[in-house]
């Protein structure tokens, strides 16, 4: 991580590096399971888990694993940890285990697991895989969040939450009349449209952060060349 | 040991697999339990209504037919088969059958149908039911006329649960 990137604020590290609006990792599952804040928090705190732990393990790892069987030791971590949490979700979570499905399982091959292992906590140390783990899979919940919510309320018009032990409603409440919801955001077609809108957006932050960087070092260069002129010229006219 | 040689490989992959394996079995040791009582707890209510009071188990089963969803012991009374076929309606039906530890049916007790009034819901009716009560493990469900589909679908999933039962004997 550069200087710069550590620079930043929690909430700007969650924008820029974003794995599904920003790098487009992990988009399938995002796409598929966002229709309640519910699946979204249950899924982000499934990927946080394995994100977290899979990026300890192969840190720990990753110097005795010759190059060649790299790829077969990650996916052996990656799969077994994904086993675990769906097993400890299918007895303390049932429910929510259900409504998730496959998706649980499909963890496995989520772009961001291996990603993330190859990228950051093969060359990495374990607190700052770690880190990294933790980072990524709070960031990629933040995306599930802001795609459920955004799904779930213009879709259903209400917004809810119930805890995933024992399914029992924690909070419920109608922000838009049920006259005025647009189901579509509660399939793909919504699911696509609204990544596209926050993708959009999140890229629309991205590339204004970028032009004022650019603008402030031009401004910067010009000074300089200033300076640096006004200093020639009297060395010039002492000659 | 050279890390660059095969054997390093093997051994590693090995030892790491053996680990994982170890993981494995030690939640599911954990788990296995949870997950048996909350399916239990589900089907409870539907399992009491054959087996007044006994004490249930969820059964390992393998299945070709399709039909059977689930296997429940019933202690030191029998073996009750959740079967789900397909009559007339498109969405099908579901079913409670069990076998007595003697091979005689024990009961058959419909959850879930929404076959056509008059023709597959007799399937569910008292004549019906009587008659499937009446068999064992080596019958056949007898077919219904006016309500061929529904009956044929019923008898498909009797022999798949009878099958079943016969080969756990």
């Amino acid at each position: 991580m550069s200087t710069t990137e550590k620079k930043r604020g929690f909430w700007s590290e969650m924008i820029y590096n974003n794995p599904v609006f920003g790098l487009y990792l992990g988009i399938c599952s995002t796409l598929a399971i966002t229709t309640t804040l519910n699946n979204a928090i249950g899924m982000g705190v499934a990927v946080i888990a394995v994100l977290t732990l899979s990026n300890i393990v192969i840190s720990l790892i990753a110097p005795l694993t010759p190059d060649e069987i790299h790829i077969p030791v990650y996916i052996v971590v990656i799969a077994t940890l994904v086993t675990v949490v769906g097993m400890l979700m299918q007895a303390y979570t049932p429910e929510l285990y259900s409504t998730l499905g496959t998706f649980i399982d499909l963890i496995v091959v989520n772009c961001i697991i291996l990603g993330r292992a190859e990228a950051y906590a093969s060359s990495h140390n374990v607190a700052e895989s770690a880190r990294d783990g933790l980072m990524m899979g709070l960031s990629y919940t933040f995306s599930l969040i802001a795609m459920s919510l955004i799904r779930q309320l213009l879709g259903t018009g209400v917004l809810e939450f119930s805890n995933p032990m024992n399914n029992q409603l924690i909070f419920s409440v109608r922000l838009i009349p049920e006259s005025f919801v647009i189901p579509v955001f509660t399939t793909q077609t919504g699911a696509f449209l609204t990544f596209a809108i926050l993708a959009a957006a999140i890229s629309a932050i991205k590339n204004n952060d970028a032009k004022k960087a650019a603008d402030a070092a031009k401004a910067r260069a010009d000074k300089e060349k200033a300076a640096a002129a006004k200093a020639v010229k009297p060395a010039k006219e002492a000659a | 040991m050279n890390r660059e040689g095969t054997l390093y490989k093997v051994v590693l992959l090995g030892a790491l697999c053996a680990i994982c394996g170890l993981l494995l079995g030690g939640v599911n040791s954990v788990t296995a339990p949870i997950i048996e009582e909350a399916a239990i707890a589900n089907e409870k209510a539907n399992l009491e209504l054959i087996y007044p009071g006994a004490t249930f188990a969820v059964q390992d089963f393998k299945d070709d037919s399709g039909y059977i969803q689930g296997v429940y012991s019933a202690e030191g009374k029998g073996m009750i088969y959740k079967i789900h076929a397909v009559g007339y309606n498109s969405e099908g039906f579901t079913f409670l059958l069990a076998f007595n530890n003697d091979g005689t049916v024990g009961g058959y007790q419909v959850l879930e149908e929404n076959e056509t009034s008059g023709f597959g819901k007799r399937c569910f009716e008292d004549e019906y039911v009587s008659s499937i009560k009446g068999l064992t493990s080596n019958d056949s469900a007898p077919l219904l006329s006016g309500a061929s589909l529904t009956s044929t679908a019923i008898q498909k999933g009797f022999d798949a649960a009878k099958a079943l039962f016969n080969a756990g004997k």
